[in-house]
């Protein structure tokens, strides 16, 4: 006999159920509210980095984001956005997922502190109060970016590199100079720096909680094809696709909420079902039982009363006949 | 010997008869719902800044248990109002068209159905007809919370959207969309908070409002008359709430409140509360 279709069956058997055992792909959620070109094309770029290993969704209504970002299997929130208006209404639920020990990548309109208050402190540690510009390089605006922290995630990236970008937010005193902010917890990183201010580009920041985030305080671009800041023209860019995916990468291999969650979503689902289930089966046992003694109350009290009303009736007329015949 | 005796018999049928209405009638004592509302009061309005305008924003809601419960859980919530996000913008329901036929073309929520069910959860959907200042709407509630909140607990869950409804009068189609909580954002806005269960009363003033619980509140083994009853102001900046738009007057909050006697939906009360 051969052997062959059997073993077929066993591989197939066995692929499903090391992938029910390590739970559902990772997603990530990619979000952009007035520029939805820009994240589409920023999951397009990861698509093609991550391939299968992953999900992409791209987002353009930030209470769609709201309530998937709560959603156990997700890997990764990419905020693709340049205002604080884009995610105004995102900072309570983003605090909570990245609290959790969520991965988080955030463009500039996540890193103005005027405009999202404690998201650009405690997700994405810019601390932005001040805006520089970058340079003008043949017409086109850009960041000139500078090695600083090396981390190995990021090795593929040349030590110096400029990328388009017209503005970059930055932290700094009165005399709008940068300073290097206190952070209560976790370790805060800048991985590049603007070459001529010091102001930096991309932080990567992590937190005893197993969270880490990377934040772009660059890369400004707007949404029309005319502007030499185009996002179109950045999404071309090898050095910001490597920049974009490696961030991606980071965040998502050293943050813990998706690594925790996707290994017990089965269990922890079956064990909410179960409890709930013995609740309701405890009620109903419990109102059965109350049904029972009311049946067998109801009945004693019919035949105390069907004895009664006989005794009364047979007295007041099978007894008094005789006693009317004579 | 029966049918020798004509007025025996008819004795017996009518002690039959006359006990068996008796017993129906005396001893057939209606069962208690497994929870009652006993009061339930909402404001008049919500305006951001109520206190500089003279406008108290307070809720009450109190319930008693008909029976002995193993685990009561009150959940509180509040919806706000937004344009529906259809999937095509030009999209407009008919007046023939049912709350179930405009769903599918609301993505947020459609979304949420699929994703939770692909994990194996369970969503809740209830139907209910809210009367928003005379007009009464059929309203469609979706409710992903209990889902949601099995990975990350009660306070997270407060901060994520977790729930929809769909109301609709004609042609007609009002969207809401909330969160738990005995309001939104109920770290920064509520001032006061008093819960009192079975005899047992907790305040919750100024900082202490941040150890309060947020909406979800659970007792075991309670007895039953068993009273429970919660009470809380609300005072919002400007700042606050960002969801909500001042000067949006033609839009509604939703305050819900849910009552589950053992696992089961025993009371559920929708409060609509419109913004100035």
């Amino acid at each position: 006999m051969d052997p062959r279709p059997c073993l077929c069956v066993l591989l197939l058997v066995l692929t499903v159920e090391v992938a029910l055992a390590s739970g559902p792909k990772p997603k990530i959620l990619v979000y952009s509210y007035d520029m939805p070109g820009f994240g589409r094309g920023v999951a397009e770029i990861l698509q093609g980095r991550l391939g299968e290993q992953v999900e992409l969704v791209v987002l353009e209504d930030p209470s769609e984001l709201s309530a998937l970002m709560s959603m156990p299997e997700v890997g990764c929130v990419v905020l693709a956005v340049m205002s604080g208006n884009e995610v105004k209404t995102l900072v309570d639920p983003l605090v909570a997922y990245f609290s959790q020990g969520g991965a988080a990548i955030g463009f500039q309109g996540c890193c103005v502190e005027q405009q999202v208050g404690r998201l650009s402190r405690d997700v994405f540690p810019a601390f932005g109060n001040a805006t520089g510009s970058g340079s003008v390089k043949d017409g086109v605006p850009v960041n000139e970016y500078v090695r600083d922290a090396s981390l190995e995630a990021f090795s593929d990236l040349p030590d110096q590199f400029d990328l388009l970008g017209q503005f970059f937010t930055y932290p700094a005193n009165a005399s709008k100079s940068v300073i290097e902010p206190q952070i209560a917890e976790g370790s805060r990183m800048v991985l590049f720096r603007d070459k001529k201010t010091n102001a930096p580009l991309v932080i990567g920041y992590e937190t005893a909680a197993g969270s880490r985030s990377v934040s772009f305080t660059g890369c400004f671009v707007r949404s029309q094809e005319t502007a030499k800041n185009y996002y179109g023209n950045l999404l071309q860019e090898p050095r910001f696709q490597a920049l974009i995916g490696d961030a991606v990468d980071w965040a998502m291999q050293g943050s813990t909420r998706h690594a925790q969650h996707s290994s017990t979503i089965g269990e922890m689902v079956r064990e909410e079902k179960e409890r709930l289930d013995a609740l309701r089966n405890h009620a109903l046992s419990a109102k059965n039982e109350r049904q029972r003694k009311k049946l067998i109350f109801l009945v004693l009290a019919w035949a105390l009363g069907l004895i009664a009303v006989f005794g009364l009736l047979y007295q007041a007329f099978l007894r008094r006949t005789p006693r009317a015949s004579r | 010997m029966l049918r020798g005796d004509p007025k025996l018999v008819a004795i017996l049928v009518t002690s039959l008869i006359v006990s068996t209405l008796a017993v129906l009638t005396v001893f057939r004592i209606s069962q208690p719902d497994d929870l009652s509302c006993l009061t339930n009061d909402y404001p008049d309005l919500f305006v951001k800044e109520s206190a500089q305008k003279g406008i108290e924003t307070s809720f009450s809601f109190s319930a008693i248990s008909g029976r002995e419960l193993e685990e009561l859980e009150l959940r509180f919530s509040v919806l706000y109002e937004r344009s529906p996000p259809f999937d095509t913008a030009d999209w407009q329901p008919d007046e023939a068209d049912t709350l179930e036929d405009v769903v599918p073309h609301l993505p947020a929520v459609a979304m949420m159905k699929s994703e939770v069910s692909s994990l194996g959860g369970e969503f809740e959907v209830l139907r209910k007809e809210v009367d928003i200042n005379g007009t009464p709407y059929d309203g469609l509630f979706f409710d992903f919370s209990r889902f949601m909140g099995i990975f990350d607990g009660d306070p997270m869950l407060s901060r994520y959207i977790s729930m929809y409804a769909i109301l609709k009068k004609g042609s007609a189609v009002r969207f809401f969309e909330g969160r738990t909580g005995f309001f939104l954002a109920q770290d920064d806005v509520v001032e006061y908070l008093s819960i009192s269960a079975a005899g047992n009363k907790t305040e919750y003033v100024g900082e202490r409002v941040a150890e309060a619980p947020l909406g979800i509140l659970r007792y075991a083994d309670l007895p039953k008359d068993s009273k429970i009853s919660v009470i809380y102001e609300v005072l919002a900046d400007l700042e606050s709430i960002p969801e909500i738009v001042p000067g949006a007057k033609d839009r509604l909050l939703l305050q819900m409140t849910k009552g589950y006697a053992d696992g089961d939906l025993a009371l559920f009360v929708a409060n609509p509360v419109p913004l100035g």
